[in-house]
């Protein structure tokens, strides 16, 4: 699983074609510890065809971890059905949700 | 002293001793009346008692107040001749007392002979053993029981007539006409009233082009209150319902917003009574081929499925009608197919208790209304009234309320479905089938985003279903897409638990919640949501989309 550290800056790209009940698990334990250390935090779900609930509730939890050691965090590259979700559940709320890569990158720098 | 073969009430036993004791001593003598003790003693008991012999009836001794019950003295009447003494219609019943009371205790109610008001009286009588022989005398404690019979029978009289009122408020005010033919629909309804009144209710509305609203109620205890609420109730509905129709000029209200509407009129008051009546109503579509429901509280409506030959429990989740000032009703939608039936009922039924008190329960009805289920309408009720009356062996404590409506209207539907092992290995197997469904069937008449949604509410109900049910022995669970042009339908047919599906309120993002938005998210996308019950572990999940009325909104 992609993982790029690069400035202080650490972009995750899970693989996971679903990010479901079946994966969230392993979701939290690859990019749980990876993203303890950076200043900033961005989530790439380019590769994420399908989040469920579970899914969710793995980034949430990668998001409270990282903004509770005052870090910054954001999702970007999200697929449409992807979007969907966040939608519902009001994610951007919490969570800066960008529509490209670099967009994230330059906030993230920013 | 002779020997007393049985223990006695308190007062009746003391003076049977006493009397015992005097007989032992004299045995043939009628006692003198005139000892103080025994006057005293006497005086102060409400009844008068005597001693007699057992064959043929002659009086040995009887205390004050004899000559005053009977009109003639213990020295000239005699139990051996009751003809010209006793009511000719309880002269037998005395015999046989009588004789019974030579070796055990008795206790017999009868009228005296005579013209006017007649007297009833109430001897209770124990046998004066000997040596564990039949008795030679026997004591008798005898009571006017005048004043209490006439009461009782001034009271029976009351409830007789109560009960005749209240069956004439249940057939003027309570129930619905269903003898009238419904396009489209095969319809039958009973009721049996029990000894008391109660307070069910039904009614039936024409919504013309083969849509039938059906409402059964019932209201908490019996009797002429909860007959008046009852036909109260129903008022209330007939009237939202009126009033609905004529100020949106529609001709078919929301279901919904009929019970809305019916609550305002009536829920406050119903709390202010402190009283309640459980209800369900709902309206059949024969063109759209859907039953629309709200539930409050009321036992299941029972769905045979002609297509998989099985049963399904229908409920809702709202509380009775005056549990609360107001509530946000739920409305539920399940399609009904050409051949399938809806059983409703009263609690009259599945409470019913055979002798050892065992109930006939939900699911002895489910098996029953399933086992049936080829019978017309009016042959089921009446087989489901046999047998329940057979069960309960006639002797129903509630009412009992039935309507079953058998649908004869085929809508064009599409459908497809697929098997899966119960299992978690399968949720994306299943997510997938379901995307395949929507793509196909959905496409033109959803929205991409909408039909999104739907795909991650039937992916979280999946998910639900695959943890919470996990089956002891390993098996299938089966998939359904079914759309009309009214509705899509996504079902579930599994083995497993029902638990609570109706919960659908967001859990707060900025609290990071672990979970708890699957519910939310189906519930999100889905216009209705049931999880039917039905025998022996099946569960059915029908999740539905109501394309007409998105069309409509």
């Amino acid at each position: 699983m992609p993982i790029e550290t690069s400035d202080g800056v650490a972009v995750l790209t899970p693989e996971f074609k679903h990010l479901d009940i079946l994966s969230a698990k392993d979701f939290s334990g690859i990019f749980g510890p990876a993203a303890k250390a950076e200043r900033a935090v961005i989530l790439d779900l380019s590769m994420v065809q399908f989040v469920d609930s579970s899914g969710l509730g793995a980034i949430l939890n990668l998001v409270r971890d990282t903004l509770e050691r005052d870090a910054r965090i954001a999702i970007c590259c999200a697929q449409p059905s992807v979007k969907v979700l966040f939608r519902m559940v009001q994610l951007a709320k919490l969570v800066t949700i960008f529509d490209g890569k670099d967009q994230a990158l330059a906030w993230a720098k920013g | 002293m002779p020997p007393l073969a049985f223990v006695l009430p308190s007062a009746a036993a003391l003076f049977v001793l006493i009397a015992c004791a005097v007989l032992a001593r004299r045995p043939s003598a009628l006692l003198p009346l005139d000892g103080p003790e025994y006057r005293d003693f006497a005086a102060s008991l409400d009844a008068t008692i005597a001693v007699i012999s057992a064959d043929p009836g002659r009086v040995l001794w009887a205390s004050p107040g004899f000559e005053k019950l009977f009109g003639v003295g213990p020295d000239r009447l005699s139990f051996g001749s009751l003809e010209g003494l006793v009511h000719e219609e309880d002269r037998g019943s005395l015999e046989a007392a009588l004789e019974a009371g030579r070796v055990r205790p008795f206790e017999v109610e009868f009228r005296l002979a005579g013209e006017g008001e007649p007297r009833w009286l109430r001897i209770r009588g124990f046998p004066v053993l000997r040596g564990g022989k039949a008795a030679r005398r026997i004591a008798l404690w005898i009571e006017d029981r005048s004043r209490r019979k006439n009461d009782e029978l001034m009271l029976v009289e009351a409830l007789d007539y109560e009960v005749s009122v209240g069956a004439r408020i249940q057939r003027a005010l309570l129930l619905g006409n269903p003898e009238k033919a419904y396009k489209g629909f095969e319809l039958a309804s009973m009721t049996l009233p029990s000894q008391k009144i109660d307070g069910d209710f039904i009614d039936f509305f024409d919504g013309g082009d083969e849509v039938l609203d059906l409402m059964l109620g019932d209201v908490m205890g019996k009797g002429i209150p909860a007959a008046l609420t009852g036909a109260a109730a129903r008022n209330a509905f007939v009237r939202a319902r009126l009033a609905l129709m004529d100020e949106a000029k529609v001709s078919r209200p929301p279901v919904k917003d009929i019970v809305r509407a019916a609550e305002r009129r009536i829920a406050g008051k119903l709390m202010e009574l402190r009283t309640f009546f459980t209800l369900v109503y709902g309206r059949l579509d024969g063109r759209e081929g859907l039953y629309r429901f709200v539930d409050c509280g009321h036992t299941s409506v029972l769905h045979f499925e002609r297509r998989t030959g099985r049963c399904w429990k229908l409920k809702g989740a709202n509380a009775p009608m005056g549990f609360l000032p107001e509530q946000e009703y739920t409305e539920y939608s399940v399609p009904v197919s050409p051949g399938d039936l809806l059983f409703l009922y009263s609690d009259g039924i599945t409470e019913a208790a055979n002798s050892e008190g065992e109930q006939f329960g939900e699911d002895r009805l489910m098996k029953l209304v399933r086992s049936n289920s080829g019978l017309g309408a009016v042959e089921l009720l009446e087989k489901v009234k046999h047998i329940a009356f057979s069960y309960a062996s006639g002797d129903f404590k509630d009412d009992v309320t039935a309507v079953a409506v058998r649908i004869a209207s085929a809508p064009r539907i599409r459908r497809a479905s697929r098997t899966f092992p119960q299992s978690m290995d399968s949720l994306r197997g299943l997510r997938e089938f379901y995307r395949e469904c929507v793509d196909r069937g959905l496409s033109s008449s959803l929205s991409s985003e909408t039909r999104e949604s739907v795909l991650i509410a039937l992916g979280e109900a999946a998910s639900n279903v695959f943890r919470h049910s996990v089956p002891e022995i390993p098996g299938d669970c089966r998939a359904m897409f079914r759309v009309s042009e009214a509705w899509a339908a996504f079902y579930l047919y599994y083995r497993g638990s029902d638990y609570e599906w109706q919960r659908s309120e967001a859990p707060a993002i900025e609290s990071f919640p672990s979970g708890g938005y699957g519910l939310y998210l189906i519930n999100q996308a889905m216009d209705s949501v049931t999880v039917s019950p039905g025998e022996d572990g099946a569960v059915r999940l029908c999740m539905l989309i109501d394309l007409a009325s998105r069309t409509r909104g």
